[in-house]
Protein backbone atom coordinates (compact mmCIF):
# COMPACT_ATOMS: atom_id res chain seq x y z
CA UNK A 1 0.00 0.00 0.00
CA UNK A 2 2.60 2.57 0.62
CA UNK A 3 3.77 1.91 -3.12
CA UNK A 4 0.78 4.29 -4.26
CA UNK A 5 2.21 7.51 -4.23
CA UNK A 6 4.06 9.94 -2.36
CA UNK A 7 2.24 12.21 0.48
CA UNK A 8 2.27 16.16 0.50
CA UNK A 9 3.53 17.23 3.52
CA UNK A 10 2.41 20.46 4.63
CA UNK A 11 5.27 22.87 4.94
CA UNK A 12 5.72 25.23 8.23
CA UNK A 13 3.99 28.29 6.84
CA UNK A 14 1.15 25.89 5.71
CA UNK A 15 0.70 24.55 9.28
CA UNK A 16 0.76 28.14 10.81
CA UNK A 17 -2.03 29.08 8.21
CA UNK A 18 -4.11 26.22 9.07
CA UNK A 19 -4.43 27.41 12.54
CA UNK A 20 -6.18 30.02 12.00
CA UNK A 21 -8.62 28.82 10.29
CA UNK A 22 -12.55 28.69 11.56
CA UNK A 23 -13.89 25.80 13.01
CA UNK A 24 -16.99 25.31 12.50
CA UNK A 25 -18.46 22.52 15.66
CA UNK A 26 -21.92 20.86 14.79
CA UNK A 27 -23.53 18.06 16.89
CA UNK A 28 -24.66 15.25 15.26
CA UNK A 29 -28.55 16.39 14.84
CA UNK A 30 -27.08 20.16 13.08
CA UNK A 31 -26.19 17.71 10.38
CA UNK A 32 -29.10 15.49 9.95
CA UNK A 33 -27.76 12.66 12.04
CA UNK A 34 -30.73 10.36 14.21
CA UNK A 35 -29.16 10.64 17.77
CA UNK A 36 -31.05 7.38 19.09
CA UNK A 37 -28.48 5.38 16.36
CA UNK A 38 -25.27 6.35 17.34
CA UNK A 39 -22.99 5.55 20.19
CA UNK A 40 -22.25 3.09 22.17
CA UNK A 41 -25.87 2.74 23.58
CA UNK A 42 -26.96 2.42 20.65
CA UNK A 43 -24.32 0.07 18.67
CA UNK A 44 -26.25 -3.00 17.37
CA UNK A 45 -23.27 -5.22 18.39
CA UNK A 46 -21.16 -5.78 21.72
CA UNK A 47 -18.25 -7.38 23.31
CA UNK A 48 -19.02 -9.79 26.14
CA UNK A 49 -15.49 -10.22 27.16
CA UNK A 50 -11.98 -10.14 26.14
CA UNK A 51 -8.78 -12.27 27.23
CA UNK A 52 -5.33 -12.89 26.22
CA UNK A 53 -5.47 -15.89 24.11
CA UNK A 54 -3.77 -18.80 25.84
CA UNK A 55 -0.41 -19.55 25.05
CA UNK A 56 0.75 -21.92 22.55
CA UNK A 57 2.66 -25.19 24.39
CA UNK A 58 5.99 -25.24 23.88
CA UNK A 59 7.15 -27.34 20.55
CA UNK A 60 9.44 -29.87 19.94
CA UNK A 61 12.65 -28.45 17.93
CA UNK A 62 15.15 -30.77 16.76
CA UNK A 63 18.76 -29.87 15.37
CA UNK A 64 19.11 -31.30 11.87
CA UNK A 65 21.69 -33.71 11.50
CA UNK A 66 20.86 -35.14 8.36
CA UNK A 67 17.41 -36.36 9.26
CA UNK A 68 15.65 -33.11 10.02
CA UNK A 69 13.17 -34.22 7.11
CA UNK A 70 12.33 -37.41 8.55
CA UNK A 71 11.89 -36.18 11.94
CA UNK A 72 9.25 -33.85 10.95
CA UNK A 73 7.84 -36.59 8.53
CA UNK A 74 7.20 -38.87 12.03
CA UNK A 75 5.64 -35.51 13.07
CA UNK A 76 3.33 -35.72 10.29
CA UNK A 77 2.38 -39.29 10.57
CA UNK A 78 1.64 -39.20 14.61
CA UNK A 79 -0.63 -35.70 13.69
CA UNK A 80 -1.96 -38.22 10.96
CA UNK A 81 -1.25 -36.03 8.09
CA UNK A 82 0.36 -38.50 6.01
CA UNK B 1 -36.66 -24.37 15.69
CA UNK B 2 -35.50 -21.60 14.05
CA UNK B 3 -34.15 -21.16 10.25
CA UNK B 4 -30.10 -20.43 10.44
CA UNK B 5 -29.55 -19.22 6.26
CA UNK B 6 -26.37 -20.23 5.53
CA UNK B 7 -25.29 -18.41 1.86
CA UNK B 8 -23.67 -20.75 -0.37
CA UNK B 9 -20.46 -20.40 -1.93
CA UNK B 10 -20.31 -22.78 -5.03
CA UNK B 11 -18.63 -22.94 -8.35
CA UNK B 12 -20.55 -24.36 -10.94
CA UNK B 13 -22.28 -26.45 -9.01
CA UNK B 14 -19.80 -27.26 -6.64
CA UNK B 15 -20.30 -26.67 -3.15
CA UNK B 16 -17.11 -25.08 -1.46
CA UNK B 17 -15.83 -26.56 1.42
CA UNK B 18 -16.24 -23.86 3.78
CA UNK B 19 -20.42 -24.23 3.67
CA UNK B 20 -20.08 -27.33 4.83
CA UNK B 21 -18.39 -26.02 8.01
CA UNK B 22 -21.02 -23.11 8.24
CA UNK B 23 -23.96 -25.79 7.94
CA UNK B 24 -22.24 -27.15 10.69
CA UNK B 25 -21.98 -24.24 12.60
CA UNK B 26 -25.78 -23.37 11.65
CA UNK B 27 -26.88 -26.48 13.78
CA UNK B 28 -25.71 -25.74 17.07
CA UNK B 29 -28.29 -22.74 16.32
CA UNK B 30 -31.32 -23.81 14.63
CA UNK B 31 -32.11 -25.20 11.40
CA UNK B 32 -29.87 -24.58 8.61
CA UNK B 33 -31.27 -23.50 5.25
CA UNK B 34 -29.29 -22.87 2.58
CA UNK B 35 -29.43 -20.14 0.29
CA UNK B 36 -28.02 -21.06 -3.44
CA UNK B 37 -27.80 -17.50 -5.59
CA UNK B 38 -27.18 -18.51 -9.35
CA UNK B 39 -27.71 -22.28 -11.73
CA UNK B 40 -26.41 -25.26 -10.50
CA UNK B 41 -28.25 -26.05 -7.39
CA UNK B 42 -29.50 -29.03 -8.52
CA UNK B 43 -26.40 -30.37 -8.57
CA UNK B 44 -25.05 -28.71 -5.14
CA UNK B 45 -28.24 -29.85 -3.33
CA UNK B 46 -27.41 -33.62 -2.23
CA UNK B 47 -24.17 -32.22 -0.52
CA UNK B 48 -25.70 -29.37 1.25
CA UNK B 49 -28.64 -32.49 2.59
CA UNK B 50 -25.52 -34.11 3.45
CA UNK B 51 -24.72 -31.67 6.25
CA UNK B 52 -28.06 -31.18 7.12
CA UNK B 53 -29.66 -28.57 5.05
CA UNK B 54 -33.10 -28.88 5.54
CA UNK B 55 -34.61 -26.54 2.62
CA UNK B 56 -32.74 -24.83 -0.16
CA UNK B 57 -33.49 -21.68 -0.81
CA UNK B 58 -32.51 -21.48 -4.68
CA UNK B 59 -32.69 -17.69 -6.43
CA UNK B 60 -32.00 -16.84 -9.66
CA UNK B 61 -29.07 -16.04 -11.43
CA UNK B 62 -29.94 -12.98 -12.17
CA UNK B 63 -28.77 -11.60 -9.10
CA UNK B 64 -25.55 -12.24 -9.67
CA UNK B 65 -25.61 -9.67 -12.64
CA UNK B 66 -24.83 -6.77 -9.89
CA UNK B 67 -22.24 -6.37 -7.19
CA UNK B 68 -23.32 -7.60 -3.84
CA UNK B 69 -26.06 -5.58 -3.10
CA UNK B 70 -29.12 -8.21 -4.67
CA UNK B 71 -27.68 -10.59 -2.47
CA UNK B 72 -27.72 -8.49 0.50
CA UNK B 73 -31.39 -7.64 -0.38
CA UNK B 74 -32.36 -11.41 -0.93
CA UNK B 75 -30.97 -12.45 2.36
CA UNK B 76 -32.32 -9.50 4.49
CA UNK B 77 -35.92 -10.31 2.80
CA UNK B 78 -35.79 -14.17 3.66
CA UNK B 79 -34.50 -13.52 7.37
CA UNK B 80 -37.74 -11.36 7.64
CA UNK B 81 -39.97 -13.81 5.94
CA UNK B 82 -38.70 -17.17 7.80
CA UNK B 83 -38.05 -15.42 10.98
CA UNK B 84 -34.35 -16.63 10.68
CA UNK B 85 -32.58 -17.02 14.05
CA UNK B 86 -29.08 -15.92 12.34
CA UNK B 87 -27.83 -15.22 8.72
CA UNK B 88 -23.75 -17.07 8.34
CA UNK B 89 -21.58 -16.08 5.73
CA UNK B 90 -17.77 -17.07 4.93
CA UNK B 91 -16.03 -14.25 5.55
CA UNK B 92 -14.68 -13.33 2.07
CA UNK B 93 -14.34 -9.36 0.86
CA UNK B 94 -17.53 -9.67 -0.93
CA UNK B 95 -19.26 -11.46 1.56
CA UNK B 96 -18.03 -9.30 4.31
CA UNK B 97 -19.95 -6.28 2.57
CA UNK B 98 -23.26 -8.22 1.92
CA UNK B 99 -23.11 -9.05 5.38
CA UNK B 100 -22.76 -5.09 6.23
CA UNK B 101 -25.76 -4.36 3.86
CA UNK B 102 -27.63 -7.24 4.49
CA UNK B 103 -27.42 -6.47 8.66
CA UNK B 104 -28.45 -2.15 7.64
CA UNK B 105 -31.78 -3.76 6.08
CA UNK B 106 -32.10 -5.69 9.21
CA UNK B 107 -31.36 -2.77 11.40
CA UNK B 108 -29.00 -5.79 13.29
CA UNK B 109 -25.26 -5.97 13.71
CA UNK B 110 -22.71 -8.17 11.84
CA UNK B 111 -19.98 -10.20 14.01
CA UNK B 112 -16.62 -10.58 11.08
CA UNK B 113 -14.06 -12.93 11.13
CA UNK B 114 -15.37 -15.57 13.68
CA UNK B 115 -13.81 -18.54 14.49
CA UNK B 116 -16.41 -19.90 16.59
CA UNK B 117 -20.38 -19.33 17.50
CA UNK B 118 -22.31 -21.53 20.47
CA UNK B 119 -26.29 -21.69 20.32
CA UNK B 120 -26.66 -18.11 21.37
CA UNK B 121 -25.10 -16.71 18.51
CA UNK B 122 -22.35 -15.50 20.90
CA UNK B 123 -19.55 -15.52 18.57
CA UNK B 124 -15.86 -15.97 19.51
CA UNK B 125 -12.86 -13.29 17.03
CA UNK B 126 -9.16 -14.11 17.26
CA UNK B 127 -7.45 -10.46 17.19
CA UNK B 128 -4.20 -8.66 17.60
CA UNK B 129 -2.97 -11.73 15.03
CA UNK B 130 -4.44 -13.98 17.62
CA UNK B 131 -2.93 -12.63 20.70
CA UNK B 132 -6.22 -12.03 21.79
CA UNK B 133 -9.52 -13.74 22.03
CA UNK B 134 -13.16 -11.92 22.68
CA UNK B 135 -16.44 -12.72 22.53
CA UNK B 136 -19.02 -10.48 21.12
CA UNK B 137 -23.03 -10.73 20.34
CA UNK B 138 -25.22 -8.76 18.05
CA UNK B 139 -27.79 -6.84 20.09
CA UNK B 140 -30.51 -6.47 18.52
CA UNK B 141 -31.87 -8.27 15.43
CA UNK B 142 -31.25 -11.42 13.38
CA UNK B 143 -27.46 -11.96 13.77
CA UNK B 144 -25.09 -11.87 10.51
CA UNK B 145 -22.06 -13.73 11.21
CA UNK B 146 -19.32 -14.11 8.94
CA UNK B 147 -17.17 -17.07 9.58
CA UNK B 148 -13.47 -17.37 8.16
CA UNK B 149 -12.87 -20.57 6.72
CA UNK B 150 -11.53 -23.58 8.37
CA UNK B 151 -12.51 -22.62 11.65
CA UNK B 152 -15.42 -25.55 12.09
CA UNK B 153 -15.11 -29.13 11.18
CA UNK B 154 -17.81 -30.03 9.26
CA UNK B 155 -19.76 -33.01 10.73
CA UNK B 156 -22.16 -34.89 8.25
CA UNK B 157 -25.82 -34.72 9.16
CA UNK B 158 -28.30 -35.35 6.95
CA UNK B 159 -30.87 -32.94 6.32
CA UNK B 160 -34.17 -32.91 3.75
CA UNK B 161 -32.43 -30.59 1.36
CA UNK B 162 -36.12 -29.48 0.25
CA UNK B 163 -35.73 -26.88 -2.69
CA UNK B 164 -37.78 -23.94 -2.69
CA UNK B 165 -37.41 -21.55 -5.22
CA UNK B 166 -37.35 -17.52 -3.95
CA UNK B 167 -36.65 -14.97 -5.90
CA UNK B 168 -36.61 -10.96 -4.81
CA UNK B 169 -37.34 -7.38 -6.32
CA UNK B 170 -34.62 -5.68 -6.89
CA UNK B 171 -34.96 -1.55 -6.20
CA UNK B 172 -33.00 0.24 -8.24
CA UNK B 173 -30.91 1.06 -5.83
CA UNK B 174 -29.40 -2.80 -5.83
CA UNK B 175 -28.79 -2.28 -9.22
CA UNK B 176 -26.06 0.23 -9.03
CA UNK B 177 -23.19 -1.63 -9.63
CA UNK B 178 -23.02 -3.93 -12.62
CA UNK B 179 -20.89 -7.09 -13.31
CA UNK B 180 -19.32 -7.09 -16.66
CA UNK B 181 -16.99 -9.48 -17.10
CA UNK B 182 -15.99 -12.43 -14.94
CA UNK B 183 -13.03 -13.52 -15.69
CA UNK B 184 -11.82 -16.99 -13.98
CA UNK B 185 -8.21 -16.59 -12.50
CA UNK B 186 -5.45 -19.00 -13.38
CA UNK B 187 -4.54 -20.97 -10.48
CA UNK B 188 -3.14 -24.51 -11.22
CA UNK B 189 -4.21 -27.62 -9.29
CA UNK B 190 -3.47 -26.06 -5.73
CA UNK B 191 -6.78 -24.89 -3.17
CA UNK B 192 -7.12 -21.49 -2.41
CA UNK B 193 -4.34 -20.01 -0.21
CA UNK B 194 -7.41 -19.32 2.55
CA UNK B 195 -9.36 -22.34 2.50
CA UNK B 196 -6.35 -24.85 2.25
CA UNK B 197 -6.31 -27.70 5.16
CA UNK B 198 -2.75 -27.87 4.61
CA UNK B 199 -0.32 -24.83 3.55
CA UNK B 200 3.84 -24.51 2.56
CA UNK B 201 5.31 -21.10 3.22
CA UNK B 202 8.36 -19.99 2.17
CA UNK B 203 10.32 -16.85 3.15
CA UNK B 204 13.49 -15.06 2.75
CA UNK B 205 15.18 -18.64 3.60
CA UNK B 206 14.35 -20.10 0.40
CA UNK B 207 16.30 -17.56 -2.06
CA UNK B 208 15.38 -16.04 -5.11
CA UNK B 209 14.43 -18.56 -8.35
CA UNK B 210 14.30 -21.91 -5.77
CA UNK B 211 10.67 -21.81 -4.64
CA UNK B 212 10.09 -25.33 -6.85
CA UNK B 213 11.40 -26.63 -3.15
CA UNK B 214 8.39 -25.38 -1.58
CA UNK B 215 6.06 -26.19 -4.44
CA UNK B 216 7.13 -29.45 -4.25
CA UNK B 217 5.93 -30.45 -0.73
CA UNK B 218 3.37 -28.76 -1.09
CA UNK B 219 2.01 -30.04 -3.82
CA UNK B 220 3.11 -33.67 -1.98
CA UNK B 221 0.70 -32.62 0.56
CA UNK B 222 -2.14 -31.46 -1.17
CA UNK B 223 -1.06 -28.02 -0.03
CA UNK B 224 -1.54 -24.32 -0.79
CA UNK B 225 1.83 -22.50 -1.03
CA UNK B 226 2.10 -19.18 0.69
CA UNK B 227 4.78 -16.80 1.01
CA UNK B 228 6.26 -14.17 3.43
CA UNK B 229 6.40 -10.24 2.78
CA UNK B 230 9.85 -10.44 2.41
CA UNK B 231 9.71 -12.78 -1.03
CA UNK B 232 6.66 -10.73 -2.25
CA UNK B 233 8.55 -7.43 -2.24
CA UNK B 234 11.63 -9.32 -3.74
CA UNK B 235 9.42 -10.47 -6.86
CA UNK B 236 10.28 -14.09 -6.13
CA UNK B 237 6.80 -15.07 -5.88
CA UNK B 238 3.22 -13.25 -6.65
CA UNK B 239 1.37 -10.69 -4.55
CA UNK B 240 -1.50 -12.47 -4.03
CA UNK B 241 0.23 -15.86 -2.05
CA UNK B 242 1.32 -13.33 0.95
CA UNK B 243 0.74 -14.58 4.11
CA UNK B 244 0.53 -11.81 6.83
CA UNK B 245 -0.91 -8.64 7.97
CA UNK B 246 -0.90 -7.11 4.72
CA UNK B 247 -1.73 -10.46 3.12
CA UNK B 248 -3.76 -13.10 3.77
CA UNK B 249 -4.60 -14.90 7.68
CA UNK B 250 -5.12 -18.30 6.98
CA UNK B 251 -5.83 -20.64 9.47
CA UNK B 252 -5.39 -24.05 8.23
CA UNK B 253 -4.82 -27.59 9.85
CA UNK B 254 -1.23 -27.44 9.49
CA UNK B 255 1.15 -24.95 8.11
CA UNK B 256 4.83 -25.70 7.25
CA UNK B 257 7.31 -22.29 7.43
CA UNK B 258 10.40 -22.79 5.33
CA UNK B 259 12.56 -20.06 6.23
CA UNK B 260 10.64 -17.97 7.42
CA UNK B 261 11.80 -15.67 10.73
CA UNK B 262 8.35 -15.39 11.80
CA UNK B 263 8.10 -11.59 12.01
CA UNK B 264 4.77 -10.59 14.14
CA UNK B 265 3.39 -9.39 10.67
CA UNK B 266 3.37 -12.87 9.37
CA UNK B 267 2.58 -14.31 13.20
CA UNK B 268 -0.44 -12.42 12.43
CA UNK B 269 -1.53 -14.44 9.42
CA UNK B 270 -1.05 -17.78 10.07
CA UNK B 271 -0.73 -18.23 14.19
CA UNK B 272 -3.89 -19.13 14.44
CA UNK B 273 -3.18 -22.40 12.26
CA UNK B 274 -3.69 -25.88 14.23
CA UNK B 275 -0.30 -27.44 13.68
CA UNK B 276 2.63 -25.46 12.72
CA UNK B 277 5.94 -26.80 11.61
CA UNK B 278 8.95 -24.60 11.08
CA UNK B 279 12.23 -24.78 9.42
CA UNK B 280 14.86 -22.52 9.95
CA UNK B 281 19.04 -21.75 9.94
CA UNK B 282 18.29 -19.68 12.52
CA UNK B 283 17.69 -20.93 16.46
CA UNK B 284 16.76 -17.74 17.87
CA UNK B 285 13.88 -17.44 14.98
CA UNK B 286 10.71 -16.57 16.65
CA UNK B 287 8.31 -18.84 14.50
CA UNK B 288 9.83 -21.40 16.65
CA UNK B 289 8.08 -20.25 19.34
CA UNK B 290 5.09 -21.24 18.03
CA UNK B 291 5.78 -23.95 16.22
CA UNK B 292 4.87 -27.37 17.11
CA UNK B 293 7.15 -28.82 15.66
CA UNK B 294 10.53 -27.39 14.75
CA UNK B 295 13.83 -28.38 12.57
CA UNK B 296 17.03 -26.21 13.12
CA UNK B 297 18.82 -26.62 10.02
CA UNK B 298 18.97 -25.67 6.04
CA UNK B 299 15.53 -26.18 4.39
CA UNK B 300 17.18 -26.97 0.80
CA UNK B 301 18.07 -30.33 2.33
CA UNK B 302 15.58 -30.98 4.80
CA UNK B 303 12.31 -30.01 2.80
CA UNK B 304 13.52 -32.10 0.17
CA UNK B 305 13.79 -35.16 2.33
CA UNK B 306 10.79 -34.46 4.22
CA UNK B 307 8.88 -34.25 0.65
CA UNK B 308 10.65 -38.43 -0.41
CA UNK B 309 9.66 -39.31 3.37
CA UNK B 310 5.95 -38.09 2.79
CA UNK B 311 5.87 -40.40 -0.41
CA UNK B 312 7.60 -42.97 0.43
CA UNK B 313 4.51 -43.34 3.53
CA UNK B 314 1.78 -42.58 1.64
Amino acid sequence: MEKINEPRYPSFKLIMQAKKKPVDEKTAADVGIETDRIGLANATTETVDFAAAPPRAAGTIVKDEGDGGTKAADFLAEKKFV
Amino acid sequence: MAEVLVLVDHVDGEVKKVTTELLTAARRIGEPSAVWVGDGAENGKAALAEFGAEKVYTAPAELNDYVVAPTAQLLAELAQDKGAAAILVSATAGNKEIAGRAAVKLGSGVLTDVVDVNSEVVTEHSIFGGATVTHGRVKTGVPVVAVRPNSFVPEAASGAGAEEAVSVDLPDAAKGAKVVERVVEEQGERPELTEAAVVVSGGRGVGEGKFDVVEQLADTLGAAVGASRAVVDSGWYPNQFQVGQTGKTVSPNLYIALGISGAIQHRAGMQTAKNIIAVNKDPEAPIFELADFGVVGDLHTVAPQLTEEINKRK
